[in-house]
């Protein structure tokens, strides 16, 4: 009974070890359920607009960015909605880069061209579905692959290592 | 005076831990003449800066420019990003930041993320607009390496000897303590926008005359506008020497 009891418990231990603070894209809403573990470490989503894969003759084609998340594990964020951060963002942004981040990641549709100012500053709920997808959408474990050379760079613990094995630097 | 950062979490046996030259970074960047300069050079709604940190080790001052970027910058809607080799960095820098951003909601602005990496070697060209770099700058005779355990996430515990190599790699320099340095300054054409700005460290053994002058005459790709760098930091006079200086490096 005792022995019962005891295995039980590590059942419900082990069960609750696994149960990540992540949740995948297709169940990804644009409200984050409220009750996600904050990780200290993570990747916001809009990093990927700025990176692309570190081995040298990849750069120079255009398929090694954006590169493309692989059994991506997602985590939300509350962040304050800001107008002005996104409206001064859309023009630094690569749109067409996101569109594909976003596609990938299983999220709705982006229209193929940035919003303008004026849409942005009218429609409210698209502020807010770009305010989610750009700031409070966190990657926390899963691989960025380069579509030229195809070497994947793991994610652990919303921290990407970008580090080359010797023989790829 | 803008409270400093708390770093109280960090390892400090597997990161760099906050000393003299990370403290003249954060008051060169409190002072009234940076204030100016980043005001006009990054006007309010003007396409809202990416700030990076190379090596940012516990993160003070990138937590620092990012919980404060309504003092520093005078717009909180910047983003900043930290890339380090050292993954106990990474970690210590993302926990640094969100605590320091916590603590200053109304002038924060938005961290992307701790990225590991060599340093910019995973970034798209031309998008960093204040790039900061307090690099390994001591003269040494050899260049450290990162242990090739750790290259990858660590499994198990982190031996001495990678330990003193992890803090090694912080401070160590190689030849006039600039080999890393002169990787980070041939790379600043390819990584910083057109309007963009770096800010680097040097000590007195870096010979910080010559830097600046080899800084001045860089190519610039026939954009028509010529690298500046000045000096706009300084501490620890010694025998009328700056022991330690921030340089400002941008193109005009």
């Amino acid at each position: 009974m005792v022995l019962l009891v005891l295995i039980h418990f590590m059942i419900s231990v082990y069960m609750h070890h696994i149960q990540k603070p992540v949740f995948f894209a297709e169940h990804y809403p644009f409200s984050p359920p409220g009750h996600l573990e904050k990780k200290t470490a993570k990747m916001k989503l809009l990093t990927l607009n700025f990176l692309t894969c570190a081995v040298k003759t990849c750069k120079s084609s255009s398929d090694s960015f954006p590169l493309h998340p692989k059994d991506a594990e997602l985590a939300s964020d509350d962040v304050e909605v800001n107008p002005e951060l996104l409206v001064n963002l859309l023009p630094r942004l690569d749109w067409k880069a996101l569109k594909t981040t976003s596609a990938e990641l299983g999220f709705p549709q982006l229209p193929d061209s940035p919003p303008t100012i004026e849409q942005l500053q009218s429609d409210d709920k698209l502020l807010k579905d770009l305010h989610s997808l750009l700031m409070e959408t966190n990657l926390m474990e899963g691989k960025l692959v380069c579509g030229v050379c195809g070497h994947e760079y793991a994610v652990r613990e919303g921290i990407p290592n970008f580090l080359l094995p010797s023989h790829l630097v | 005076m803008l409270p400093t950062p708390s770093t109280s979490h960090v390892p400090y046996t597997l990161v760099y831990e906050p000393a003299e030259d990370s403290f003249l970074l954060l008051d060169t960047f409190s002072s009234p003449t940076s204030l100016t300069f980043h005001t006009s050079h990054f006007p309010p709604s003007s396409p809202t800066p990416l700030v990076l940190e190379i090596g940012p080790g516990s993160g003070v001052v990138l937590a620092f420019l990012t919980a404060h970027a309504n003092h520093i910058f005078s717009r909180p809607d910047i983003l900043t990003l930290g890339i380090d080799i050292n993954s106990f960095a990474c970690a210590s820098t993302a926990k640094t930041v969100s605590l320091a951003s916590q603590d200053h909601p109304t002038t924060s602005g938005e961290f992307l993320s701790a990225v590991q990496g060599d340093l910019t070697s995973c970034l798209r060209g031309r998008q960093v607009d204040v790039l900061v770099f307090n690099p390994p700058y001591v003269p040494t005779e050899d260049l450290p390496a990162l242990p090739e355990r750790l290259r990858e996430k660590k499994e198990g515990k982190v031996t001495f000897e990678e330990e003193s190599k992890l803090l090694e790699l912080s401070y160590a320099g190689g030849k006039d303590g600039m080999e890393t340095t002169d990787r980070v300054i041939d790379s600043l054409g390819d990584v910083l926008s057109k309007r963009g700005v770096a800010y680097l460290l040097l000590c007195a053994g870096n010979k910080p005359e010559a830097v600046k002058q080899r800084i001045r005459e860089m190519d610039n790709a026939g954009e028509g506008r010529r690298w500046k760098a000045e000096t706009v930091g300084t501490s620890g006079r010694q025998a009328g020497w700056e022991k330690l200086q921030i340089v400002r490096i941008w193109r005009e």
